[in-house]
Parts: C-alpha cells; structure tokens; sequence
C-alpha cells in the first residue's frame, strides 16, 4: 500500500514515515502544499495523509484539487484544529477522514486501514481467497488454517494482490503500489517477490491462487 | 410611572394641548362674556338716560314724568326696575315692576355711572347702573335754547336725584352658559381627537425606534456579523444604528481576533506535541537498537526546546501585553549586550554559511530593563538568522540620534512585499510560511520584540527593501548619563 504524507512539521513528517514504513506501508512524503498536489496527482496512491496548514498551498486547495483531478484516493486530514465546524467541513470538502492533532500512531494506522479497504470494497479486515486467509489488521496470512511467514514486502504484495482479487494487477501497478519516489526500477524485482510468495502459498501441491498472465502481471484468485 | 416613550410622549402632549385648548377657552368665555356685559350696560346706560329725563325739577319740587316709560319698560311683570331717590332723601318713584322691594342706591355721575351685580326681587341675579344726576328744570328746554341765545347765564336749581336701575340677567348667563357649554365640548371633542391622532401620529413616528430595539433584540449572540438596518429611518435614529454597527464591528474584529489567537495557539502547541507523539508511538511500537531510541529521544528533546521556548513568549508577551511585566531600567551598553546574545547564534549562523557585517558605536548607553533587551535582541537576531537565506548576509548597525539609541538589523533572502511586511509584527504570521517548520515559535518572536521595546519606551519598524533585503530598526531611550556625557564632552 502506498501512502503520502503532506505534512509541514519535519519531525512529525519524519516519524509519521517511519511509523508507517515499519508497518509496511510504501511512503512518500512532502513538506509544503505544491509538492504534496504534484505527488497525489502524478502517482498511484492508496491514501494521502494531509495537513491542514501548510505552506504555499493549503490543505483545503490540495484536497480540491486532487477531488478535481479525479484521483481515485483516499484523503485522510490532519489538523490542529478540532471545531466541530472544521470537522464537518472537512468531510464535506472531500476528505474521507479526519484526525485532530495529537493523535495516537495506531489510530492513525488503523484508519488508513480502513480507508485501504473501503478503496478496494473490503468490509473485513480479514480477506479470504479459497482457503488462504489475509487478516489485515494483525497482518498475518494463513494458508488452510496453516501460519505462513512472510517478510514486509512480500505481505504487502499479497496484500496488494488480494485487495484486488480476480483482477489482473499489471506490474506497473504492482510497482507504483510498493515502491516509493526514491526506489531505482529493477525490472525483475516484481517477478522475483511473486515468486517468493508462490512458493509460501502454493505449496506443497495446493491448489494454485496466484496465475501469471505473461507479459501483462498477476491474478490472484481461487481455482475455477 | 410610565416608562414608554410612547406613553410619555402621548401623556405629555395631551397635557399641554389640553392646557393650552382650557387657557383659550377661558379666554374666549372672558371675552365673550365682557361683550355681552358692556352690550347689556349699554342698554342700562341708556334706558337710564331716557328715565332720567322723565324728571324736572321745578322750584321746591320734582315733576315725574315717567308714565309711558314705565308702562312700556317697568310695568309689573317686566325685568326691568327702577327707582328714584332725591339725593340724599325720600324716594321719588319706583317700578310697579319691583313689587314693592327696594334696589340699592349707589354713587356714580351721569358721565361715570356706577354698575354692579345684585340679586333682583324674586332672587334673580341681575345688573344695576346707579348715579347721581341734577334733573333738568321745568321748561327748562326753552331757557336752554334762550340762553343758547343770549348767552346769558341761566339761573339753575341744584336739587339732585339719585337713580338706581336695574335688568334681569338672565338671559346673558344662558347666553354664557351656552358658550360654556359649547366650549367645553368643543375643547373634549377636539381633544379626543387629537388624542387619536397624537396615539396614530406617534405611534407612526416611534416605529423606526421600536424597529431598531427589536433588531438589536434579534441580534444573535453567536453571530457578531449580524449588522443593523432601519431602512427609512428618521435622522434621529440613523446615527444610534451606526454606533451600533460600529461597535458590532469592533466586537466581531476583537472576537475574531481572540479566536484566531486561541486557534493560532493551539495549532503552535498541538503541532509539537503531534510531533512527540508520533515519534514517541513509532519509537515504542516495537524493540529498537538503542542508538534509535537515543535519536527519537533527541528530537522529542528539540520539541520539548521549541515548545518551552513558545510558551516563555507567549506568557512574556501575555504579562508585557497586560502590563505586567515588571520592567527595571538601568543604563546598558548595547553593543555589550548584542555581543553576548550573539554568542547563542554563533554556531547557527557559520552552519548556514552567513556572512555578518557589524557596525557597532561600542559608545551608545540605552536606559532599558536588561533580561527584557535580552529577549528582544536574541529574537531579532534569531529572527534574522533563521530567515536569511543561506549564504545571505546579515548587517547589525547601532548608532546614536538625538535621545534615541538605534538598532538596524537587515538581512537578505527576503521575499516580503511593502504590503506583507506590514503583517510582520502580527501574532503568529510567517513570512511565506515555507519557513514554518524550521521555525516552529518564530510566529510570536517579532510582535514579542514590538510590545517590548513599546513597554520600554522605544519604537520598532519593519522595512522590506529592493535586493531581498529586510530590515528591522528600532529605537531605544538613551541613558541620560551617556547624553549628558556627550553633551559637556566628557571622556566616557
């Protein structure tokens, strides 16, 4: 999942990054209300996390552009202040959901979540294809009842996967959704994780869930 | 008691046209009633006169003459009477009208008769003339007319007689009891009306008031950008709306301005802490190598810095603000003083790379509280510091003028317009903002420095100039003892 961060406040920048890379979110980050608009509307995003007052442009005029532009993307507003009013005219303008500084890391966490599933039409935290089960909210993957362990980035690609189950994901997609502004393209990056997380999931003679679509990207759905 | 203007206005200018309608009645019944006396005296002055020539005077004796007359005017029944007396004496004659009863003899001469009111037999009122007169003689006419003539003078009998006559009234008193009457319900008629028109009138006139009064009733508590309007109000009323106006508006700007401030205040605190917290989250959410914890406990220590050092303001600027502060001047060098605050930006200003040009008259004394000059030079400083771009130059000038020590402090890097750097003395404004995370608390630092150096009797200004430069001069009172020094041109 890869999130934007446009906060103006460095060290609140900084952890919020750090926070949600550990939890294996893909983060990019901006500093002022120019930059954190050409992010949202030059790539993919799942969610953007958004200051209020920012510099050179606000978080009011970011949110209505990004809403104009007609990205299909979550919006999740930061703010120091907590008028009733302010609230009810921030979802009003757009956003999708809404945190009063300061707030707890894990709130922030479990409503970017939420905002994650609701994109993707996913009620429960828990996403089932056949018999493999992914709890998205402990982040961890059973295959027949069977704990798989998986590294951060193989979770996310999964997760990736499954939050679009039945669909083909091309690997651009793949790689907007898992890597941030900063990371070089290797081409084979993609195929190599898949891999990876085939031989966890689709092992031991089970029922293939993951397909290739040669040349095009993946498929994750349960055999037909 | 009443309170309502209408009720006042009503009752008060009821009363005074009812004084004013009961005064000229009472006129008009006067003047009415003293035309129809002096017609009736008239009327007795003459018939008088033509009884009083019913009587000569022949020597020894009175001749009366009276019969036609009294048949026509005194016979019994009539509301006339008359009575005659020899001066001084015996009555002569009396009305067959008087029934036996008397009038009253009293004095007056032909040409000045005397009247006054009386009751009449039978209790009526009415109105005597009374005089003395000297009858004429018996054939007097021709003497008369011979000594017209002759010019001779005539030999007169001087036997006088007192007349007294009398008239029923009555007919004047209803004459003047009609015009009472009719007076009296002229003036209720006239006031009833008016009454309803003043109540129309005044009522009509009011509306505009009441129209305000209960504007202002309507005037939302929570809604201070409400305004007054009475279209079509009087002139009267126009003003008391715009005072009102006004004072609304000074009201909503004063709101608007503790709200912005106390909203102003909580985005300064709530960032910070926003800031901790997260960095205190991530940091605890899993087991970290120490030199991790050692960083998030860095940077929160840098946060807990900048807060305290904005709170310190806030309090400084809320306590300078109320007149607080406790303030005691003492003679300061302030090139001492810029020196030593310097010291504290030193190492910031070599990592930027700024170049610092000083320009200090080591001579010049200011009269001023020292930690108060402390924290106005160490924003200034701070101030131009974190807003000179990197590698820019900073120039610190202090020189003397007239009673007035003088800091210039100008840096480059500026993108302030003329229009902007008016702001610059407001409560947490920024320059473009883009400094904002680099400077969490400078939005209190300058407006500090203003309500300062006014509480220490000087003066500050904020230039923005041509080449991205910005200047803030300031004035500060000179210790009279370096003035004084200057003045008789003693050594320092």
């Amino acid at each position: 999942m890869r999130i934007l961060v446009v906060e103006d406040y460095a060290p609140l920048r900084k952890a919020l990054a750090q926070g949600l890379r550990e939890a294996s979110f893909v983060v990019d980050t901006a500093g002022d209300g120019e930059e954190g608009l050409w992010y949202a509307t030059t790539h993919e995003y799942d969610a953007v996390v958004l200051d209020l007052m920012l510099p050179r442009l606000d978080g009011w005029t970011v949110l209505e552009r990004i809403r104009k532009a007609e990205r299909d993307v979550f919006v999740l507003i930061l703010t120091a202040k907590d008028g009733l009013g302010d609230r009810v005219t921030g979802i009003n303008s757009g956003a999708d959901d809404y945190l009063v500084k300061p707030f707890a890391f894990e709130e922030l966490l479990a409503r970017i979540r939420a905002l994650v599933r609701r994109k993707y039409a996913v009620r429960s935290p828990v996403i089932r294809v056949a018999d493999l089960e992914i709890d998205t909210a402990a982040r961890k993957v059973r295959r027949g009842g069977r704990l798989l362990e998986l590294t951060a980035r193989e979770y996310s690609l999964l997760e990736m996967l499954a939050l679009r189950q039945g669909r083909l994901v091309t690997r651009t997609e793949i790689w907007e959704h898992l890597y941030d502004c900063e990371a070089e393209t290797k081409s084979n990056v993609i195929d190599v994780y898949v891999g990876y997380i085939r031989r966890k999931i689709d092992r031991d003679g089970l029922p293939r869930l993951i397909h290739t679509r040669r040349g095009e990207g993946y498929i994750l759905e349960a055999p037909s | 008691m009443i309170r309502s203007l209408r009720g006042l206005l009503l009752v008060e200018t009821i009363l005074a046209s009812t004084a004013v309608l009961v005064v000229s009645g009472a006129v008009l019944y006067y003047l009415v009633r003293s035309a129809l006396v002096t017609q009736l005296d008239r009327s007795l002055l003459d018939l008088a006169i033509s009884a009083s020539a019913g009587v000569e005077q022949a020597p020894g004796r009175m001749l009366l003459e009276l019969e036609d007359l009294a048949l026509r005017e005194f016979a019994s029944g009539k509301r006339a009477y008359m009575q005659l007396w020899k001066h001084g004496g015996a009555e002569l004659y009396r009305s067959p009208s008087l029934e036996g009863s008397e009038l009253h003899r009293f004095g007056g001469t032909r040409d000045a008769p005397a009247y006054r009111w009386m009751t009449l037999p039978g209790g009526r009122r009415g109105r005597a003339i009374g005089f003395t007169y000297t009858p004429l003689e018996e054939d007097d006419e021709e003497k008369e007319l011979l000594a017209s003539r002759t010019g001779l003078q005539r030999n007169r009998l001087a036997n006088q007689v007192d007349i007294a006559l009398a008239r029923d009234t009555s007919e004047i008193d209803a004459t003047l009891a009609r015009v009472g009457l009719s007076l009296g319900g002229m003036g209720l008629s006239a006031m009833t009306i008016s009454a309803a028109f003043l109540f129309w009138i005044i009522r009509k006139n009011l509306e505009p008031l009441r129209a305000l009064a209960s504007r202002i009733a309507r005037l939302d508590r929570e809604d201070l950008s409400a305004r007054i309007e009475v279209p079509g109000a009087p002139l009267e009323i126009q003003p008391l709306a715009e005072c009102m106006n006004e004072f609304l508006r000074r009201l909503e700007a004063a709101f608007l301005r503790e709200t912005s401030l106390s909203s102003d205040v909580a985005h300064e605190l709530r960032t910070p802490l926003a800031g901790m917290r997260a960095i205190l989250d991530v940091a605890l959410s899993r087991g970290r190598e120490p030199a991790e914890y050692a960083e998030a406990l860095g940077e929160c220590h840098d946060i807990v810095l900048q807060m305290q050092s904005m709170v310190e303001k806030l309090l400084l600027l809320v306590r300078v603000e109320a007149g607080h502060a406790l303030i005691e001047p003492r003679p300061v060098r302030l090139s001492e003083e810029i020196l030593s605050t310097w010291k504290m930006l030193e190492a910031q200003a070599g990592a930027r790379k700024l170049r610092v040009e000083w320009d200090l008259d080591p001579g010049v004394e200011v009269l001023v509280d020292p930690a108060l000059l402390g924290v106005v030079l160490q924003n200034v400083l701070e101030n131009a510091v974190s807003y000179t771009d990197d590698g820019g130059t900073l120039k610190v000038e202090i020189a003397s003028k007239g009673h007035e020590g003088r800091l210039k402090v100008r840096n480059t890097g500026s993108s302030l317009s003329r229009d902007e750097v008016r702001h610059a003395f407001e409560r947490f404004w920024r320059g473009d903002r883009a400094h904002s995370d680099a400077c969490v608390h400078c939005g209190v630092g300058l407006v500090l420095v203003k309500k300062i150096v006014e509480a220490l009797g000087g003066s500050v200004e904020a230039r923005s100039e041509a080449g991205g430069w910005f200047e803030i001069e300031m004035g500060l009172p000179r210790s009279v003892a370096a003035a004084t020094r200057e003045l008789t041109g003693a050594p320092r």
